[in-house]
């Protein structure tokens, strides 16, 4: 084999057969040049292999499949899980998925449910929105709040489309979408206690991302966050 | 009835989801981004769950998830420009010489950060994409991807040392700032 046919070799490694390495890897050990392009094609390789090994994934993703399984059969069928049954649920499966956060449970900051409310907002399917009627948002969650206690916080003059539990990182929230002329707006409703921080009772705060506003007040037990 | 949907649905998820994070890797591997690597994972089970019926071997059940994944995104490139040719270039190991590949390939690893590794990998046609990732994400053998792809060995192997040259030689070229002197061969024709 000379130096021509080795770096054919090389480069079509595997559309060779096998019984031609030992012949290649025998001129690689007298020729030095060889030598060093065998060398560098390994690195090259290495270099590859490293850059595409996997990575964890996000511990939200198997939250959102289930999710989206569950608004699925809701479709045809009546909702038949409860805010806290689903809650478990997404707990129990990332214990299998996502030990690590079972060793750091803290709870997500504002800004961490901002964030998430802002993807959420804009990559949000609409199609699978589970509940269509305010009445009915029961059935997503043991809601201490009454109807009107809910409609008296949605903007005014604006109408209903639906609601979902969405998983807002690492907590659950319902998430109501409304329409408002041509403007769709978030509003998510989230456990007071699911998160790390607490708002006075009056107050309205706003989070900037980008150009994306969220304004988040407290009603209960329940922080609201609005987008849109 | 929805008693026996709910434990179908048990019984899919205990199937399934120690797939996810394989799916999520390929996902992000075609798309190069988490968000929308996550969506597509959530169509793909979606999907699935519907199709669930066809799944005829459970042992199947990785390289089937594969399949509707791979669909998927196929479905969604299609909308986006097609890249008919893949361009190998003149060959990655023209320049190099006896002197010292370690400093080379230290300079390209300063230089090549895992993204931009990935992005050459985006630029490559599908067909010579899947393969490469199956083969260096999850270390198949060709005849491991030859069963996820359904496409015969030799295919496999040819589809492999192509991509590989081509992102080599791609490596090399955006290491080095030279240009290569380009030579476009069609893809259709050179390997069927
Ligand atoms: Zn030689
Ligand atoms: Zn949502």
């Amino acid at each position: 084999m000379d130096c021509q046919q080795f770096s054919n070799w090389l480069e079509n490694r595997d559309i060779h057969d096998v019984s031609e390495a030992d012949n290649a890897l025998r001129h690689a050990q007298t020729c030095k040049e060889c030598q060093a392009k065998l060398r560098y094609d390994e690195e090259l390789d290495k270099l590859i292999h490293n850059a595409l090994a996997k990575e964890q994934m996000p511990s939200s993703l198997s939250g959102r499949v289930d999710l989206s399984l569950d608004g699925m059969s809701a479709g045809r069928s009546r909702m038949s899980y409860r805010w806290f049954g689903a809650f478990s649920a997404v707990v129990a499966v990332m214990l299998v998925f996502a030990i690590s956060l079972v060793f750091s449970p803290s709870l997500p900051t504002i800004n961490d449910i901002g964030h998430h409310a802002i993807i959420d907002h804009t990559k949000h399917d609409d199609s699978i929105l589970v509940v269509r009627d305010l009445d009915n948002i029961y059935q997503l969650g043991d809601l201490t709040l009454t109807r009107e206690e809910i409609k008296a916080e949605l903007p005014q003059g604006s109408t209903f489309v639906g609601a979902r539990i969405c998983p807002l990182g690492e907590c659950l929230a319902i998430h109501m979408v409304l329409r408002q002329n041509d403007r769709r707006i978030s509003v998510y409703l989230i456990r007071e206690n699911d998160m790390d921080f607490s708002l006075s009772p009056h107050g309205r705060y706003t989070l900037k991302e980008g150009s994306q506003i969220v304004q988040f007040w407290k009603k209960g037990k329940y922080v609201f966050a609005m987008i849109g | 009835m929805p008693k026996l949907r709910r434990v179908d649905k048990k019984h899919f998820k205990e199937l399934t989801y120690p797939h996810l994070e394989f799916l999520y890797n390929v996902a992000l591997k075609y798309s190069g981004k988490p968000y929308d690597a996550e969506d597509l994972v959530q169509e793909t089970m979606y999907t699935a769950f519907r199709k669930f019926s066809q799944l005829r071997e459970e042992s199947k059940c990785r390289s089937w998830l594969f399949m509707i994944l791979r669909s998927h995104f196929l479905k969604e490139k299609r909308q986006a420009s097609k890249r008919p040719i893949l361009d190998d270039g003149d060959g990655y190991l023209k320049n190099v010489n006896s002197g010292s590949p370690n400093e080379l390939v230290e300079k390209y690893e300063s230089k090549m950060s895992k993204e931009e590794v990935q992005r050459v990998l985006r630029l490559i046609p599908e067909k010579f994409q899947s393969p490469l990732i199956l083969y260096y994400m999850e270390d198949m053998t060709y005849q491991e991807i030859s069963e996820y792809l359904d496409i015969p060995i030799g295919t496999v192997m040819s589809r492999l040392a192509r991509g590989k040259k081509y992102m080599k030689n791609e490596i090399t070229r955006r290491t080095k700032g030279t240009s290569v002197v380009k030579k476009i061969i069609p893809i259709t024709g050179l390997w069927a």
